[in-house]
């Protein structure tokens, strides 16, 4: 077993050195041809005096240098901590002083808050420095630390260390079957964990990853497709929609090429999961759970398997257990469902800087989650939703989701979002909040009447608000505590 | 033409200032928003827009949009 993933890359280098490892729009690198750049980049970082233990702070370009930068901090056992593009200086400041950040790489001129080196200025040096042999022998353990987005109140720092990585990256590459001959093309952000895991489970198999910044420009998305013969996509939920919204004809027409699709970074709606299935019907498609913190340790080819909640099975690195409020492990159902807890080598190390929120969430090595499940009789795992989502009414757990799907899909609805809100009589009731696309042909009676027909009468929403924006993360994921928040507030 | 491609877009954005040249490459238009308004100018001008056409040259500003729609209506 690998130690990290760069020690794969090299020993692919070596043993496969004219196979495909990285591509972007600009440029391409077999894996003798990759090992040879992050040597070089390793020579430069050097000359600019990072050294084991340093925090190198990068922000992401979107392109294979990005990840030659982090396989180069890999190398030296520098501390790779990827930033979102163009992220405040405030946020940038933030996090370069907790790391206390030997330097800042990037395109955003960040020199006000120290050193700071831009991506180009680097890149244009490489050639200055020789390509080197390098024998991947020391062992360091800090691999990266990646920042939670903080819309949940202030950024947490986590720690992963090159084990978790190796760990994780295994938990996708099992988990979604890659072979040597897989290209799987990346257009998600690769400053977060999903889209950046990726890439490591194709480097760690020695397979292919093809970076594009986004679906902006959806022609390019199609002939990178073509150019690199991709087999594989990793997308986002929106992405996936976006996609079906507008080149439903160019899915269908490379449908027959993709061997497999994942979807992650958020929860899958039931009408994009639907459509999918029909333009993929012969592709794996897959759905991870996990976090930051417990990297993909569930998989679920939902093409196969698809029963309601259902999120599949234990990656391979990962054991799942449930338990009840004082964390024992329980038997559950789903009539009687507790607390997902999830162990595995792909665990984070810790919170940086925060001793007791890590001795809150990790306890001897188990990560103890908000979500509510159960494991059913085969084995397979089941999430109804995070604890605090779920709506408790007379006692009946009612999961947003179920809500959501069916307001959804309502003419005029752009997003919707549903929480619980505090009622005398049954506990909790469900609470609607939508972003709707015509305001003047808006009826709420009709919406209301809608929902009366298709929902059980427990799950038919007590008050609507429309609003202009339902809160998503920058990945799409729902912001449903900022939307709890405001009801708080009001009832203050 | 124009007026009714920039009402389309006002109609998905009201708050996107549509007079710059630069609405993909400024950070203007995000990937969600620049989806709604090629389903509005398809809905609204009752045409197919090719998916190879979405390009971030193709929606940098109103004109180029308008160039975009006259191909196919």
């Amino acid at each position: 077993m690998y130690s990290s993933i760069i020690e794969a890359v090299l020993e692919h280098g070596i043993n496969n050195p004219d196979k495909l490892a990285i591509a972007d729009t600009e440029r391409s690198y077999t894996y003798g041809e990759l090992a040879g750049v992050i040597s070089q980049m390793a020579a430069e970082l050097s000359a600019l005096f990072i050294q084991p233990g340093s925090y190198v702070l990068a922000e992401c370009t979107q392109d294979a240098r990005f990840l030659i930068l982090d396989m180069a901090c890999e190398l030296l056992g520098a501390v790779f901590v990827p930033l979102e593009k163009k992220m405040t200086e405030e946020r940038v400041k933030t996090i370069y002083e907790e790391t206390k950040a030997q330097c800042i790489i990037g395109e955003t001129d960040y020199s006000q808050l120290g050193r700071y080196y831009s991506m180009e200025s680097v890149w244009k040096q490489l050639d200055r420095f020789p390509t080197q042999a390098y024998q991947y022998t020391e062992k360091f353990s800090v691999a990266e630390i990646l920042f939670t987005t903080g819309t949940t109140g202030k950024p947490k720092g986590i720690v992963i260390s090159h084990h978790a990585n190796v760990a994780i990256a295994e938990n996708i590459q099992y988990g979604v079957r890659m072979t040597s001959e897989t290209v799987e093309l990346i257009p998600l952000p690769l400053s977060h964990s999903h889209g950046l895991r990726t890439c490591y489970a194709n480097l760690l198999n020695g397979s292919a990853v093809v970076i594009l910044d986004g679906v902006m420009n959806v022609g390019l998305f199609f002939q990178l497709i073509d150019g690199f013969h991709v087999n594989a996509i990793d997308i986002s939920p929106t992405l996936a929609k976006l996609l079906l919204k507008i080149a439903r004809k160019g899915l269908q027409k490379y449908a027959g090429t993709i061997t497999y699709m994942e979807i992650g970074t958020a929860v899958l709606d039931e009408d994009t999961k639907e459509k999918l299935k029909t333009i993929f019907p012969a592709s794996r498609l897959y759905n991870f759970y996990g976090s930051t913190e417990a990297g993909r340790s569930c998989v679920l080819d939902f093409n196969k398997t698809d029963f309601k909640g259902c999120i599949g099975y234990p990656s391979k690195n990962a054991t799942f257990y449930i338990v009840n409020e004082d964390r024992e492990v329980m038997e559950s159902s789903k009539e009687n469902p507790g607390l997902i807890a999830v162990k595995g080598s792909m665990m984070m190390d810790c919170y940086l800087n925060s001793e007791q929120l890590t001795r809150d969430t990790l306890v001897d090595g188990v990560l103890y989650t908000s979500d509510l499940g159960y494991i059913d009789e085969a084995g397979r795992v089941y999430v109804l939703g995070r604890n605090d989502d779920i709506i408790n009414y007379k006692g009946i757990k009612i999961a947003p989701e179920e809500i959501e799907t069916i307001a959804a899909k309502y003419d005029g609805i752009v997003d919707c979002a549903c929480v619980p809100v505090q009622d005398v009589l049954c506990g909790q009731v469900p609470k609607l909040f939508i972003e709707i696309s015509r305001t003047e042909e808006y009826d709420e009676k009709k919406f209301m009447d809608y929902l009366k027909n298709n929902l059980e009468q427990s799950r038919v929403p007590a008050a609507i608000e429309v609003i202009d924006k339902i809160p998503r993360s920058a990945n799409g994921k729902l912001q449903r505590k900022k939307l709890r928040g405001e009801e708080n507030e009001e009832k203050k | 033409m124009r007026e009714k491609v920039l009402a389309t877009c006002l109609e998905v954005s009201p708050s996107i200032d549509f007079s710059s040249n630069e609405l993909v490459d400024g950070g203007l238009l995000d990937s969600v928003t620049l989806v709604e308004i090629v389903t509005e100018l398809m809905d609204v001008f009752d045409i197919e827009i090719p998916y190879e056409e979405v390009t971030p040259e193709n929606f940098n500003s109103i004109d180029s949009m308008v160039k975009l729609v006259e191909k196919y209506v």
